[in-house]
């Protein structure tokens, strides 16, 4: 899942972006609202944590650009302004959430997960493919009733590609949602990924889940 | 409670009943004496037909009554005379009177005695009595016998006077009841409509509570002793609007500016206690930065709230403005070129006065650090400085790209800013209400106004003698 932080308090953008990453995000940060959202226009994001005082642009205005532009990605409001027409302005001029300063960072991971399962269409936790079972609250996998343990981007890649089951994953869309798009990772790193799942997840069952679809992606499917 | 309208109410029923009760008997007092007169007259009418019918004849009294005119003294009738020729020596008495007497009273011939009486029949009765001298028959003028003087008593019942008298009486009573009536229903209604507008007042002010202060008296059609009140209600509710208002941003910013370093401060120890391994080797330093950044807020409105309530208590002493002033400009030198900005410090070097050294430099820091944060990059702040008589004046000038006329009375704000989109910048908007609160403790003025085009000057001056107070209040 990919997220974008616009937070200009640079202490609070690392503690949420490192939060975020270590729980599995790719996280894209930006410290004012010009930047903020031409990051948000540029990139297809699953969900974007936005405070409301920037500097440049301010995050409401941010948020009625995007609107305006067609751009529906969930936006999660983060500030310090915490009365109910504060709430309700936010609400209704777009946002999908609203967390008042200061928070508890597992209530913001929460909300962000939340906001990324409706950008799938789905309210549902616990996603399934076969005997294959991706528990996304709990963040944890089982296959045939037996848990697998996944590393953090592993598991963000699986239930990625298991969000979007039944359907073909271009490696380029893995690359912009788990790896963020940042150009350090090796040219192979999604292939040794879905090597690397491959095989964690067949220990159980042997019969393959993640199908690859020559010259086009990878596919979680039954057959 | 005593309301208005009731003691109105009560106060005007009273006088008008008062006065209806008074015009009664001021209006039964003057008929009676109308009446009275009537009858009066009546009777000194008789009393003069009666003396003028009688004559002396030689020495003996004689009365030369018609018929007719005795009629109205025969036996059964109303009207009753008797005639003495001397006090004890009754000369003649109507048969009205069947034998018996009629009291010997009287008065002059111009002027009778009348009275009220109970005639022999037991009936009231009015008398009119006089003593006269009748005329003498030619016989006797040419004998030349003396005169003989007589009384002459003339009586009336009075039934008719009493019954017009008492029918009078009802009339009064029973339209002085329904005055009275009309009076009790009519006035309380009168009251209550025009009084309407002051009962409608008290019901709005009544109404007004700390959530309704939009709530404005209506101006129009308002009695002349209403309005000025209600013009002068709306006003202090604009006030009050506007001071509540004030607080409830005041405490809003207050607890905007402190949420994002508790945010900061919590995220982190969050973030230290779940990741350990995420902890950045200079957290510490970022937690006492936090630390300070709150304490200097809390700082700021400590002496926020010290300086409004009149508990800064500036020392005073000889202060030389011009290196005072270098140090200030030489602290923002490296911030200023960062921006590209350049600072330019022209101060009068013999420029001295009597004031607070910290409070000064807190000022100028302020102007300073405002002057050098916002100024568009590029451009040059003017500080300049002089001082004669006492009085310091010290002007900064900056271009400013944002800023409206209309925004200038809002500088001095607690947590003003001229933009939502702002960043958490370590500026919480409290410098300049701090600097200005300062200056007042200075017995100083701090105004902002354009000195041109986008440039604004932001000007300190002496208004009084400086304050030659004892410390009280440390930076």
């Amino acid at each position: 899942m990919r997220i974008l932080v616009v937070e200009d308090s640079s202490r609070l953008r690392q503690v949420v972006s490192t939060w975020l990453r270590r729980n599995g995000f790719a996280v894209d940060v930006s410290a004012d609202g010009e930047e903020g959202l031409w990051l948000a226009e540029t990139n297809d994001y699953d969900a974007i944590v936005l405070d409301i005082m920037l500097p440049k642009l301010d995050g409401l205005a941010l948020l009625q650009r995007l609107r305006k532009l067609g751009r529906q990605t969930h936006v999660l409001l983060l500030t310090a302004k915490d009365t109910v027409a504060d709430r309700v302005n936010g609400l209704e001029l777009g946002a999908d959430d609203y967390l008042v300063k200061p928070f508890a960072i597992e209530e913001l991971l929460a909300r962000v997960r939340a906001l990324c399962r409706r950008a799938y269409g789905s309210k549902e936790s616990r996603l399934a493919v076969a005997d294959l079972e991706v528990d996304t609250a709990a963040r944890k996998v089982t296959r045939a009733g037996k848990p697998i343990t996944l590393q953090p981007r592993e598991y963000s890649l699986l239930e990625y590609l298991a969000r979007r089951q039944g359907h073909i994953v271009t490696r380029a869309e893995i690359e912009e949602h788990i790896y963020g798009g940042a150009t350090e990772f090796a040219s192979n790193a999604v292939d040794s990924a879905i090597c690397s799942l491959r095989q964690k997840i067949s220990e159980g069952n042997p019969a393959a889940l993640i199908h690859t679809r020559r010259g086009l992606g990878y596919e979680l499917a039954a057959e | 409670m005593k309301t208005i309208r009731q003691q109105l109410t009560r106060k005007l029923l009273l006088t008008l009943g008062l006065l209806i009760l008074g015009g009664g008997f001021g209006v039964y007092a003057w008929a009676r004496t109308v009446l009275l007169n009537q009858s009066d007259a009546a009777l000194r009418a008789k009393a003069q037909a009666i003396s003028s019918l009688t004559e002396q004849k030689g020495p003996r009294l004689k009365i030369e009554f018609s018929d007719d005119y005795m009629r109205g003294f025969q036996q059964g009738a109303h009207d009753y005379f008797e005639i003495w020729q001397a006090p004890d020596k009754p000369l003649e008495r109507s048969p009205s009177l069947r034998g018996a007497h009629l009291p010997n009273r009287h008065g002059p011939p111009d002027a009778p005695l009348i009275w009220n009486l109970t005639l022999p029949n037991g009936e009231p009765g009015r008398a009119a009595g006089i003593a006269f001298r009748p005329q003498q028959s030619q016989d006797n003028r040419h004998r030349n016998i003396p005169p003989i003087d007589a009384i002459l008593v003339v009586a009336s019942e009075r039934h008719d006077l009493d019954r017009t008298l008492v029918i009078f009486q009802m009339v009064l009573a029973g339209g002085g009841l329904l005055l009275l009536a009309a009076t009790i229903g009519i006035v309380p209604r009168v009251l209550s409509r025009e009084l309407a507008p002051l009962r409608q007042l008290a019901d709005e002010t009544a109404r007004i509570n700390a959530t309704s202060l939009s709530a404005r008296f209506p101006a129009e059609g308002l009695p002349g002793e209403l309005a000025p009140i209600t013009a002068r209600l709306n006003e202090l509710l604009e006030r009050l609007e506007d001071s509540f208002a004030r607080e409830r941003r005041f405490s809003s910013d207050v607890a905007h500016e402190f949420r994002t370093p508790v945010a900061e401060l919590r995220g982190m120890a969050e973030l230290a206690i779940k990741l350990p391994d995420t902890r950045a080797a200079n957290a510490d330093h970022e937690t006492l930065a936090i630390a300070l950044q709150l304490e200097a807020m809390l700082n700021h409105l400590l002496a926020l709230a010290r300086g409004e309530r009149g508990e800064l208590a500036a020392k005073s002493e000889r202060v030389v403005v011009a290196p005072l002033l270098r140090d200030v400009c030489r602290w923002f030198h490296d911030k200023a070129a960062a921006r590209g900005l350049v600072v330019e410090c022209r101060v009068d070097e013999s420029a001295a006065t009597d004031t607070d050294p910290m409070m000064l430099r807190s000022i100028l820091t302020n102007l300073l650090d405002n002057a050098v944060e916002y100024a568009p990059p590029g451009g040059t702040v003017e500080v300049d400085a002089s001082a004669a008589d006492q009085r310091l004046t010290v002007r900064v000038a900056n271009a400013v790209d944002q800023l409206a006329e209309a925004d200038l009375p809002h500088l001095f704000e607690r947590f003003w800013r001229k933009d939502a989109a702002r960043s958490c910048d370590g500026h919480a908007g409290l410098g300049l209400s701090l600097a200005r609160v300062f200056a007042r403790a200075l017995g100083c003025d701090l105004t902002a106004s354009f000195a041109g085009p986008s440039r604004l000057a932001m000007t300190l001056s002496t208004t009084e003698p400086a304050p030659s107070k004892p410390a009280g209040f440390n930076l």
